[in-house]
């Protein structure tokens, strides 16, 4: 016997309450029934929460449904009074003028997209500069291409043919100059001065 | 030779097999296994829910989740530990229904249980004494209660009673020191009568 009062209180009690719910020939059965019952159970509410959710989805893509109906001022309206009547061209001229106001403000918004355009596509004021500096840097990316041949590659002959390119098509840059030393370089088969 | 494994001759491989007939979906496996751990399961959650009437529900709840969860079965535990961690798991979950309905409709249902025996007037103070020592063990927080159960009723040592629950050992004896500690002024009460 426990020496435990309290684990022979415990015992009394599970005596006393018997051996528990009696063995049931039924439950596998059973068991397996309220499984399948509960699959399709979980199977049609997720069905039925899937094809709500696409309904409403799908209500404000229906036809007709987009613009609500527009309101419309309730028909048999009350006639205007005599001193809306008077206000009436006053009104309408201040409309027309507006109207005017507008257009002349879209036209030289126009005008001055326009003229922006024009500006960027026109050459500058000072355009002879801006073609002096494109001359100089085509000289000297031929002459870069050039230098590269005649120190690095050693092809002399095709370095001497872009150093006459230089002075022939850019003879006023200081690129010319430089192609102009090489050549006479090339020509004597002694460098002036180091390479760079 | 054949292989030691081939004829089961202990009890786990023999549930082993069982299990493994189960998730081939073999027919009448399952009843057997229904058949060999009924009585086992179904005097757990009975004390588990301190001998309420509701233990039927909660035993075919338990059959029901092995039944689902049998295909991932591994067999790291025996079929009979598993089931019965099924068991502590289901009877959690009815006691925090329990909770979440109206504590008023908890103390009503204490009052509508089903009176342990009819019986003469010793008789019925002695139930009346038990009654008052399953209310508190229904009282007892439900952690406290299993480990009460396990260790009390079930016979299980304290390792045991960890391993079936999940717990270390240290936890498992916090608790049982804490679950005496609630009874006992309910034990010295009775002392005194």
């Amino acid at each position: 016997m426990a020496m435990d009062p309290l684990e022979d209180l415990l015992r009394d009690v599970d005596a006393a309450a018997g051996p528990g719910p009696p063995r049931d020939g039924q439950l596998p059965e059973r068991v397996r029934q309220l499984d399948r019952r509960r699959r399709r159970r979980k199977i049609a509410l997720g069905g039925s929460a899937t094809a709500v959710l696409l309904v409403a989805l799908a209500v404000p893509y229906l036809p007709g449904r987009r613009d609500p109906a527009p309101i419309w001022p309730p028909l048999g309206r009350e006639s205007p009074s005599v001193a809306e009547h008077s206000e009436l061209p006053r009104l309408e001229a201040e409309l027309a003028n507006l109207e005017s106001q507008l257009a002349a403000l879209l036209a030289t918004e126009r005008h001055v997209a326009a003229t922006g355009q024009l500006r960027r596509i026109a050459p500058p004021p000072n355009r002879e500069e801006r073609v002096r500096r494109q001359l100089d840097l085509s000289a000297a990316t031929v002459l870069a291409g050039a230098e590269v041949k005649y120190h690095r590659l050693s092809l002399t002959d095709s370095a001497a043919v872009d150093y006459r390119r230089v002075c022939e098509m850019y003879p006023d840059t200081i690129s010319a100059e430089t192609a102009a030393v090489r050549l006479a370089e090339i020509c004597r088969g002694l460098p002036e001065e180091p390479a760079r | 030779m054949s292989r030691a494994f081939d004829k089961p001759t202990t009890r786990d491989d023999r549930e082993r097999l069982l299990c493994r007939r189960i998730a081939q979906g073999k027919p009448g496996a399952f009843d057997e296994l229904v058949r060999g751990h009924h009585d086992d399961v179904a005097q757990l959650v009975y004390r588990l829910l301190a001998w309420d009437s509701e233990a039927e529900e909660v035993v075919q709840e338990v059959f029901l989740a092995a039944w689902r969860a049998l295909p991932r079965f591994r067999g790291e535990a025996s079929v009979s530990t598993w089931l019965r961690r099924i068991a502590v798991n289901k009877c959690r979950a009815r006691k925090r229904r329990w909770k979440v309905r109206n504590r008023w409709w908890w103390h009503a249902r204490l009052s509508h249980t089903e009176p342990l025996q009819q019986s003469t007037l010793d008789a019925a103070l002695d139930d009346e004494r038990l009654e008052q020592v399953r209310s508190a063990v229904r009282a007892l927080p439900h952690r406290d209660r299993e480990v009460i159960v396990l260790h009390y009723l079930e016979q299980k040592d304290v390792d045991r009673v960890a391993t079936e629950l999940g717990l270390r050992r240290n936890t498992v004896e916090v608790r049982l020191h804490r679950a005496r500690a609630r009874l006992k002024p309910l034990l010295e009460a009775m002392m005194m009568e």
